[in-house]
């Protein structure tokens, strides 16, 4: 069982065998493309303060 | 009959708005029993509202093309005092008491709304086999799924309920109903039309746009949806521009650009029919004057692992407190593909943005190359109601994914997309073609799927059964 999976069994979240799957090819996908990012970089931005009042 | 040329026949007095509406709702009362493209019909609204652009025309008061126009609604864009239920059973008595941005502005443009059409649950899926309120029927043959999630405005365009539709589109909700359906859709740029009112599935996916007949529409309908929305976070700040083509040749437009066909992957595996249909379009756009490039594009498989997973996050972040509270509420697949989201770690959302903004430059400078991409929509056409998998190019696929998989990445990039007829296949299924833009090339993009349009001339068939 993919580590994903286990975690998510830990906290409750019961999975079929083909979310199972699902989630076991999306953590190989990551796990591969993870390899593209440039550690040294900005993670992303997911928060900047708004100068102007919206 | 399309947009413009309602919009002109209003305008020489050939017809009314009052006259066109009824003809919608007549079509509404025959159709939507068997094809259930509308959740919610609104008749008075729409009575009230065609009386009153009919008087505004008549005093030289014209607020433009989609004056007196009837449209419909996808039925999660809230509607004030009108129920919006996203398909779903959580938010089946919502009334909200606002419009969504596109809503109100379609309306200040004049436009008459019919009512709300249905979709997948919670637009999380693209069947529209809706387990609370009934399958949406393709009315090409109506024991085949229209697409969706966006399948009820679709429906509604394509048999003339509706003059044109909003929709949504997270990872092809507009352009996979476009496809099976025989209509045109166009996402645009992420931004550039607001997702305030909208409810959401994936914040950072959803795009707002129109479903219609034909690109014109689109343009017309853009026009009005497009431009700054402080209601909306992700909504830009652009200089006004205009998205209708200006009348030209389109043999000059087309002379004018180069389109990449991708070698590799959105080709690979795909329905025969449906490949042939494409190719033959690309032909004949190239015979019109356009050059063609073959290419490899970066890959899409590693750009659809990061749309999945952002997916599938962002819908679990929305949706886990209803799902917590009301499991029973949700239709089985919709609650898998939440459960999925819940189980996946934070760190590797955070890993697959920061993918998204590498990804994002690959293929902006792959763009520079090119004015644009020529793609299949979906591999197939049209599948039956209830069929889980397909048969594709020999191979069993998951309906879902089949449906999905040549336009999902596309979403993640934020880039505008616009599906336009492409021809049919032997059994007379409706087959559509992709064309992708630059980032913010939204105008040029639909010059471009007008000139391809034109040059096509692929007849704007009626589906059986409805004339």
């Amino acid at each position: 069982m993919a580590d994903w999976s286990k975690a998510a069994e830990a906290r409750g979240i019961e999975l079929n065998e083909t979310q199972k799957e699902r989630l076991e090819a999306m953590e190989k996908s990551v796990t591969l493309l993870a390899a593209m990012i440039d550690w040294k970089e900005e993670p992303c931005q997911v928060f900047r303060v708004q100068e102007d009042p919206q | 009959m399309t947009v413009a040329e309602a919009a002109q026949a209003l305008r020489s007095g050939q017809i009314s708005s009052s006259e066109l509406t009824e003809g919608c709702l007549n079509k509404i009362d025959k159709l939507n029993p068997q094809l259930n493209a509308f959740i919610t019909v609104t008749p008075e609204i729409a009575r009230r509202q065609a009386a009153q652009a009919d008087a505004e025309l008549h005093a030289g008061q014209d607020r433009g093309p989609l004056h007196g126009i009837p449209i419909a609604h996808k039925d999660l864009l809230c509607t004030l005092g009108v129920r919006t239920t996203s398909g779903s059973k959580i938010f089946a008595d919502y009334v909200p008491d606002f419009d969504a941005t596109a809503v109100e502005r379609l309306a200040e443009a004049g436009a008459v709304m019919l009512g709300k059409t249905g979709l997948h649950e919670h637009a999380c899926g693209v069947t529209c086999n809706n387990p609370h309120f009934g399958p949406i029927r393709n009315p090409w043959d109506p024991s085949r799924i229209p697409g969706g999630s966006s399948g009820g405005s679709a429906v509604a365009v394509a048999t003339g309920m509706a003059l044109a539709a909003t929709g949504s589109d997270t990872g092809g909700s507009i352009r996979i109903p476009a496809h099976y359906c025989g209509v045109t859709g166009f996402k645009g740029t992420f931004g550039l039309v607001s997702k305030y009112g909208a409810l959401p599935l994936a914040f950072s996916l959803d795009h707002v746009g129109p479903i219609t007949q034909t690109i014109l529409d689109s343009a017309l309908m853009l026009e009005i949806l497009a431009g700054h929305d402080p209601k909306d976070p992700s909504s830009v700040r652009r200089p006004k521009e205009s998205f209708v083509p200006a009348p030209e040749d389109p043999a000059a437009v087309l002379k004018s650009i180069h389109v990449l066909l991708p070698r590799n992957f959105f080709f690979e595996k795909i329905d025969t029919d449906v490949k042939r249909t494409i190719l033959l379009a690309a032909q004949n756009v190239e015979s019109a004057g356009a050059t063609f490039v073959m290419g490899a594009v970066p890959d899409v498989n590693q750009l659809n692992a990061v749309a999945n997973l952002t997916f599938a996050v962002e819908a679990a972040a929305v949706h886990e407190p209803y799902l917590r509270k009301r499991r029973a509420s949700y239709g089985a697949d919709v609650a898998s593909n939440v459960d999925i989201g819940r189980a996946i770690p934070a760190t590797a959302y955070v890993q697959a943005q920061r993918l998204r903004t590498r990804f994002q430059q690959v293929w902006r400078m792959f763009l520079d190359k090119a004015d644009c991409i020529l793609t299949p929509v979906c591999p197939i056409a049209a599948p039956p109601i209830g069929q889980n998998t397909v048969d594709v190019a020999s191979q069993l696929e998951d309906v879902r994914v089949a449906s999905t998989r040549l336009l999902r990445g596309i979403n993640a990039l934020g880039f505008p997309a616009a599906v336009i007829r492409a021809g049919y296949t032997p059994s007379g299924l409706p087959v559509g073609l992709q064309l992708i833009g630059r980032p913010f090339g939204d105008a040029q993009l639909l010059r471009i799927a007008h000139a391809f349009e034109t040059a096509l001339g692929v007849e704007r068939l009626t589906p059986p059964d409805v004339s």
